[in-house]
């Protein structure tokens, strides 16, 4: 292949940021961005269509508009994100209206105690809403189209008491005129308030229990309850709710207007349902914030008052807000039925990655790695019983540690090993474990970070989050899948995260990508702070800290290389390749006894893959046709344990050819002579004799001497 | 003019079509693969099956009466019934293809070595010798030998290669057996094997590529085949050789490699294929084999990764073992399967003897199983 070619895949697949759509997609925003982009359109769209458009005085106006307008959309997000949905909005607005009119104008009454009689009979309102609905179980669609129609008579019914009383008055009182047509440092007051409503909805909604709740019970009302939510409560708070923000913004209308008109709201379901829809609050529930509510009222304000100042009638308005409702909800449904879908089509972003062929694994040849049978008759300790131990780990009593996949740090004791019990239950699948200079067992979890287990098993955060680094969409400050580590004499925790952009069950499929995703992390106890040292690696994985004290290796699973960075001494800051082009996939890195170090080979390379990896597009369009368990995967079935030097040369290799007794090797430690070999996708620990091997080394005498 | 111009419109039209098929995977660029459903439904039948003899690369059962051949490699063996089989004639090339006459005195062994061997089954000896090259079944009318060569551009042991070349130059031929030259009867078939007389003229023919049994009906001198209307298509594994048990009227399909979805879409990757087949060992391809998982550093696909020290039966393949027994109208009755964590794979021949007992060889592993 021409170098041209291989230069432009290069910048085509790993230069330019294929990753970043997928990314983008991943994210919860990414919902706004439909909405904002309607918005912007429209807004930029009047600015040159209507050049007086945005003058001062409309401006005022439509924030008052905009007051009113936004607070009856809230409302009906919250309802429509508990799953529900409110028709009878205009009616209490204009039940709210004529409330707020008559205790003002026929009883003079203070507008603050008005404020608190109107939200009332709003409350009482979205109360009947919520107890028929939420308490009851009847359809919200059918059950607000029967209180629409009865509120909205009350008010004709009062309307034809009152009206006249009303509109006879003209009230005294400077705060209610305030409301009505005050400005705060130039912005309306109501539009100051509505904000501060916003800003509180949206703490309370996205950040707080309330709306987690609201959400939960919308996006599933079975899994709701199931996880212990009040799903009754829950919505019939949510009408209630939308009743008090509704009569907030009568109130506010009453305030503006003194309008007795029996007009008042009629019709306001379809612009406000029109308004949540087109901010992308999901008709199906479990979907809205309050960034939608706004996007929404906003481009509905816009398009209204640009349709009136085009001088096009109240009915066509209706006929133009409807269709637009239409053509929304069909956008909206596809978006939520495809959205995964097109995500899982283009999250995975490979790149170019070539190697040379590796070296050879035949048994015939004079390789290190020549294949061979010598871990053919390793003992097998807790089969069946545990499961996934990607790591092991020993203390000088001689008790065997291992992490399951079912969330436990289990132990075995006893003579061989033949008793097992749960030493700490940790919540997630432990991958590397290590103990520091108190005895404490510290362990990598995937999605929890770094944790501690004492001796007296408590089990205690040490850290889960790193500098956020500016560039990363992704959010890389959590710690997704911390994979292996290992303690400097100092107690600095040396710790790699294996990709940023997968999860643990995913783990091969950073190798389709072979993007880079890994890092190489610090925690320091002395300051209590997490930085990331070494970025862009290709599947961080083994960590050790060699005998000098002043280097790590490290292991780049699908980057087929091992590196030797240095943290203290001369070469402080630098790192090193040792190893590469390995011909597998190195996993994590031990000490052994005679100052050399063991490595885990998780797997072996094949041509296949190899070829694959230079052919970028190929994958892609793999990723994108076929099913992920067709996947041409690493193959990681039969692997082996090398030992290597510190300068990457190669001593020996151990096999278990047919994967009879230990199909698959991820790590190993050696305490007092022998070997024990873990494996993530394992049902069982290995055991194995070492051939001359000091009989009394052990793991935690060489880092930490005497007890 | 006119007609040009509709023509060129079609030719455009024609490519933005195929063009709009490739980025979604429609058309003739579909990967779907046929689920084993019905009577195709997954068993682990052929796993526990009472293995008759081990030998490797074992193939091409053939009977008459109660005497049983077959071939491992280039060696030929013979057995009666049930009972222990012996080595009976080696030979300078691989095996490929075998028939017997119904008269049970002349054996046909086809050779890798392009040429196909007439033996008199008595003495053993050469009667008649004539060249062909990829012979992939043979069977004997009255006289003459009518045999499916498989490709013109590979031999029959280079099938893979034949497979991701895409090809399509396979024939049907008719050897009189008399120093004549053979007689091309169908051309320009997707590797077809499995060439079966159902009745005195009719007969079928694996067509492998195109995953599908096609039904023939041949014409008194041998030159002359009308496909007529009776064929089972989609396929989810590639047919090879088959057996007409005319006592009940049933058909028996081998398929020697089950079809997987990678493959399916490597076969349209024009660049990944070339350079895999141009780069790599044939044994280390993605590509549908006898036996997979012999070598550490064969492709693996994400299903196939062991879980708890255990292989999934569902995963995905690259081979199998299953055999498909068919009614006189082509509608399956039953099938035999060994699956992804088998056994039996890369099941090639099959044969039903006297007793009824049905006999089956797994090249993959080597074994010949058998089952009343």
């Amino acid at each position: 292949m021409s170098t041209l070619r291989q230069r432009f895949l290069t910048a085509r697949y790993n230069i330019f940021p294929d990753h970043v759509f997928g990314e983008i997609l991943a994210k919860r925003w990414a919902d706004n961005a439909i909405p904002f982009l309607t918005l912007l359109f429209v807004g930029v769209g009047l600015l040159f269509i209507l050049p007086g458009f945005y003058t001062g005085y409309n401006l005022t106006e439509y924030g008052r508009q905009y007051a009113e307008l936004g607070l009856i959309v809230l409302g009906m997000t919250i309802v429509m994100m508990g799953g529900g949905l409110d028709l009878s909005v205009g009616s209490i607005f204009a039940i709210a209206n004529l409330v707020a009119l008559y205790c003002v104008h026929v009883l003079s009454l203070d507008p603050i105690l008005t404020l608190l009689i109107t939200m009332g009979a709003g409350a009482a309102c979205g109360a009947v809403n919520g107890f028929f609905i939420g308490i009851i179980g009847m359809r919200a669609f059918l059950t607000t189209l029967v209180t629409l129609i009865i509120y909205r008579s009350i008010v004709d019914l009062l309307l034809l008491e009152y009206a006249l009383d009303i509109s006879s008055v003209f009230p005294d009182s400077e705060l209610w005129e305030y409301i009505g047509d005050g400005d705060t440092y130039g912005i309306p007051f109501v539009l100051v308030a509505t904000a501060i409503v916003f800003i509180v909805g949206h703490l309370l909604i996205s950040r707080m229990k309330p709306g987690w709740h609201l959400t939960a019970v919308g996006g599933s009302r079975r899994s709701a309850y199931n996880a212990g939510i009040k799903v009754k409560q829950t919505i019939f708070f949510s009408y209630v709710t939308c009743g008090i923000l509704c009569s907030a913004a009568g109130f506010m209308y009453a305030a503006r207007m003194a309008s007795t008109g029996a007009e008042t709201g009629k019709g306001l379901e379809l612009t406000i349902l029109t308004a949540a829809v087109l901010g992308g609050v999901s008709l199906g529930g479990g979907r809205g914030s309050v960034p939608k509510a706004i996007f929404g009222s906003l481009i509905v304000l816009l398009l209204l008052n640009g349709l009136l100042q085009f001088g096009i009638q109240g009915g066509a308005i209706q006929l133009i807000f409807g269709i637009i409702l239409l053509l929304t909800i069909l956008i909206d449904v596809r978006w939520v039925k495809n959205r995964f879908r097109l995500l899982n089509k283009v999250y995975v972003s490979p790149t170019y990655f070539k190697l040379p062929a590796p070296a050879s694994i035949e048994a015939k040849s004079d390789s290190a790695y020549a294949v061979n049978d010598k871990l053919k008759d390793v003992s097998v300790i807790g089969l069946g019983k545990v499961e996934g131990p990607e790591d092991v780990i020993l203390d000088d009593d001689d008790n065997l540690y291992a992490g399951s996949r079912h969330g436990d740090i289990v132990r075995f004791y006893g003579k061989n090993h033949e008793k097992m019990e749960v030493f700490a239950h940790v919540g997630g699948h432990p991958l590397g474990l290590a103990w520091d200079k108190d005895y404490n067992l510290v362990a990598c979890i995937p999605d929890m970070g770094v944790i501690s287990i004492s001796q007296d098993r408590k089990v205690s955060k040490i850290t889960d989050e790193t500098n956020r680094s500016l560039t990363s969409v992704i959010d890389d400050r959590r710690l997704s899948l911390a994979d292996d580590l290992d303690i400097a004499p100092d107690g600095r925790i040396f710790f790699s995260e294996a990709t940023i952009r997968y999860r643990l069950k995913d783990w091969p499929m950073d190798c389709v990508e072979s993007r880079g995703n890994g890092r190489i992390i610090c925690y320091d106890p002395k300051t209590n702070k997490t930085k990331t040292i070494i970025r862009n690696l290709k599947f961080a994985n083994g960590v050790c800290v060699t005998k000098d004290c002043q280097s790590i290796l490290f292991a780049e699973t699908f980057g087929m290389k091992v590196s030797r960075y240095w943290f203290e001494g001369p070469k402080k800051g630098t790192t090193e390749v040792i190893m590469d082009n390995i011909p597998g996939y190195p996993d994590n890195i031990n000490r052994a006894s005679d100052g050399n170090y063991w490595l885990a080979l998780v797997g072996m390379r094949g041509p296949a893959l190899d070829l694959a990896l230079t052919l970028p597009d190929f994958r892609k369009r793999m990723s994108r046709r076929i099913n992920t368990s067709n996947w041409l995967f690493p193959n990681i079935n039969t692997g082996c344990v090398i030992k290597i030097t510190e300068h990457g040369e190669v001593l020996e290799s151990l096999w278990d050819l047919k994967a009879r007794n230990h199909p698959m090797v991820t790590s190993m430690k050696e305490h007092k002579g022998h070997l024990y070999l873990g494996g993530i996708q394992n049902n069982r620990i290995g055991k194995y004799k070492i051939p001359d091997a000091n009989k009394n080394w052990s793991g935690f005498q060489d880092y930490w001497g005497g007890k | 003019m006119g007609f040009k111009i509709i023509g060129v419109a079609n030719k455009v039209l024609n490519f933005v079509k195929d063009r709009i098929d490739y980025f979604f995977g429609r058309g003739k660029h579909s990967i779907f693969v046929p689920v084993m459903d019905g009577a195709l439904k997954p068993n682990e039948f052929l796993d526990n099956v009472k293995v008759i003899h081990k030998e490797e690369d074992i193939d091409n059962l053939v009977i008459n009466r109660s005497k049983i051949l077959f071939s491992g490699k280039s060696s030929l063996f013979s057995m009666t019934s049930m009972k222990k089989p012996k080595k009976i004639k080696s030979f300078s090339g691989y095996i490929t293809a075998m028939a017997l006459n119904s008269a049970g005195s002349k054996i046909a062994v086809a050779l890798a070595d392009e040429k196909v061997v007439i033996l008199n089954s008595k003495t053993l000896k050469e009667v008649f010798t004539f060249k062909e090259k990829c012979v992939t079944s043979m069977c004997f009318q009255q006289d003459t030998l009518v045999y499916t060569t498989g490709s013109k551009n590979f031999s029959a042991t280079q099938w893979q290669h034949d497979l991701l070349s895409n090809g399509s130059s396979g024939t049907v031929s008719a050897n009189q057996l008399d120093g004549s030259v053979s007689k091309v009867i169908l051309t320009e078939l997707a590797w077809p094997t499995g060439l079966t007389f159902t009745g005195d003229s009719t007969f079928c023919i694996s067509e492998s590529w195109e995953h599908r049994i096609t039904f023939h009906q041949l014409d008194n001198d041998f030159s002359v085949a009308t496909k007529i209307d009776k064929e089972i298509n989609k396929l989810p594994a590639y047919p090879g050789k088959s057996f007409f048990n005319t006592k009940n009227q049933e058909l028996l399909v081998c398929f020697f490699a089950p079809r997987n979805q990678l493959v399916e879409f490597i076969l349209t990757e024009e660049e990944y294929k070339s350079r895999m087949m141009a780069e790599i060992d044939p044994s280390l391809w993605v590509s549908p084999t006898y036996r997979s998982g012999k070598h550490i550093r064969e492709p693996l696909q994400q299903s196939g990764i062991k879980t708890m020290g255990y292989l999934k039966p569902w995963a995905p393949a690259f081979s199998y073992g299953l055999v498909v027994r068919f009614d006189k109208d082509l509608i399956p009755l039953a099938s035999y399967h060994s699956r992804t964590n088998g056994n039996f794979h890369g099941t090639t021949s099959v044969v039903v003897d006297e007793q009824q007992n049905i006999l089956v060889t797994s090249r993959g592993d080597g074994k010949l199983g058998g089952w009343k």
